[in-house]
C-alpha cells in the first residue's frame, strides 16, 4: 500500500515510475506531448489516431501494412518505436492503475 | 520483425551481447529481448529491471504460477508467438505445482486471481473494492494480487508490441531461447541498459 516501504506495490513502483518517465517525458522523436497523446488518443490526429487506438484496443489486427502506412507518411522507425510503445503502455497503466486503485478502495 | 531497426539497428554492446547470447544458447535471441536493447534508455531499461523483479523476485506466486498468469494474458490477446513462450516457460520454472496443459491443476488462489485479472483487463473500469473483498476471502492477500497485477502488466504491454512489431518465433528460439531467458532470470546484463 502507498507509503509502505516493505509493500509489494512500493517494491515495484520505482520502475513503474521510471518507465512513464521514460516513455512519456524522456529524450525522443517525437514529441513527449504527442507520446502522453498516444497513451489515450486525446488530441490526436491521423495517422497516429488509428493506429494508436488499435495498438489499444485492438493491437491483433495490426499487419506490416500499417507500419508500412506509417512509414509511407513520412514518420521514422524511432518515431513508429515511441509511438507504440506508449500507445501499449498507456493502456497496460489503465489496467494496472485501475487494480491498484481498488486494492485502495477496500481498506 | 516490422521495424528493420529492432534487428540490425542495435548499439554496439547490444550487438555484442546478441552475438554472445546466440552463441552460448544455439539460437538467436528472441524479438522481446531485442525490443528491450533497442534504445534502452527509452523502454528496455525500466521495462527489463521490472519484468525481472515480477517475474523472478519474491512473491506470493511461484514463478511457474508467473509464467502460467503470462500465458493467460498472452491467450487473452491472441498472442501465438508469446503463448508458445510462455507455455514452456510453465514448464521450465514450475517445480510440478502448475503445468500450461492442465488449467484444473491451478490452486484455488491462482484460479481466482486469474479471474480478476481477466476482468481487469477486459473491463478496468469495472473493477471496484468488492473484487478485492472476493479475493481475500479466497485467500488472495493484496500483496498477492498487486504482484500478481504487475506481472499482468508487463506481459499486457509487451502482448501489444508483439503484435504491433510482428514478433516471429526461429528455428531453435522456443527450446534453447527460452530456457537462456530462464537461464538469466529475465534479467538482462547491465552494459547492455546503459
Amino acid at each position: 500500500m502507498p507509503g509502505k516501504d516493505d509493500s509489494s506495490e512500493a517494491r515495484y513502483s520505482r520502475f513503474v515510475a521510471d518507465l512513464r518517465q521514460a516513455v512519456f517525458e524522456g529524450p525522443g522523436q517525437a514529441d513527449p506531448a504527442l507520446r502522453r497523446s498516444a497513451a489515450t488518443g486525446k488530441g490526436l490526429t491521423e495517422p497516429w489516431l488509428s493506429y494508436t487506438s488499435r495498438v489499444r484496443d485492438a493491437a491483433w489486427t495490426l499487419t506490416e501494412s500499417d507500419i508500412d502506412a506509417l512509414k509511407a507518411a513520412g514518420h521514422s522507425e524511432d518515431e513508429i518505436f515511441e509511438m507504440t510503445i506508449a500507445a501499449a503502455l498507456g493502456a497496460s497503466l489503465r489496467m494496472l492503475d485501475a487494480g491498484l486503485q481498488a486494492v485502495r478502495d477496500v481498506g | 520483425m516490422w521495424l528493420d531497426n529492432l534487428d540490425s539497428g542495435q548499439r554496439g554492446p547490444a550487438k555484442f551481447f546478441l552475438l554472445m547470447a546466440s552463441k552460448a544458447s544455439g539460437a538467436e535471441m528472441a524479438d522481446v529481448v531485442k525490443t528491450f536493447l533497442y534504445r534502452p534508455e527509452f523502454f528496455g531499461r525500466a521495462i527489463s529491471q521490472l519484468s525481472a523483479r515480477t517475474m523472478r523476485g519474491p512473491s506470493f506466486w511461484t514463478a511457474g504460477e508467473r509464467e502460467y498468469i503470462a500465458l493467460r494474458t498472452a491467450q487473452l490477446y491472441q498472442v501465438p508467438y508469446c503463448i508458445e513462450i510462455h507455455t514452456e516457460m510453465v514448464r521450465l520454472a514450475s517445480a510440478g505445482e502448475i503445468s500450461a496443459t492442465d488449467p484444473d491443476k491451478v490452486r484455488p488462489e491462482l484460479a481466482a486471481v486469474l479471474a480478476f485479472l481477466e476482468k481487469a483487463e477486459r473491463s478496468p473500469d469495472s473493477l471496484s473494492d468488492t473484487d478485492i473483498a472476493e479475493l481475500r476471502e479466497r485467500g488472495v492477500t493484496d500483496d498477492a494480487v498487486i504482484e500478481a497485477l504487475h506481472v499482468a502488466f508487463v506481459w499486457d504491454l509487451v502482448d501489444r508490441l508483439a503484435h504491433a512489431f510482428g514478433y516471429r518465433l526461429l528455428d531453435g528460439q522456443l527450446e534453447k531461447g527460452t530456457k537462456a531467458l530462464h537461464g538469466f532470470k529475465y534479467q538482462l546484463p547491465g552494459f547492455v541498459l546503459h
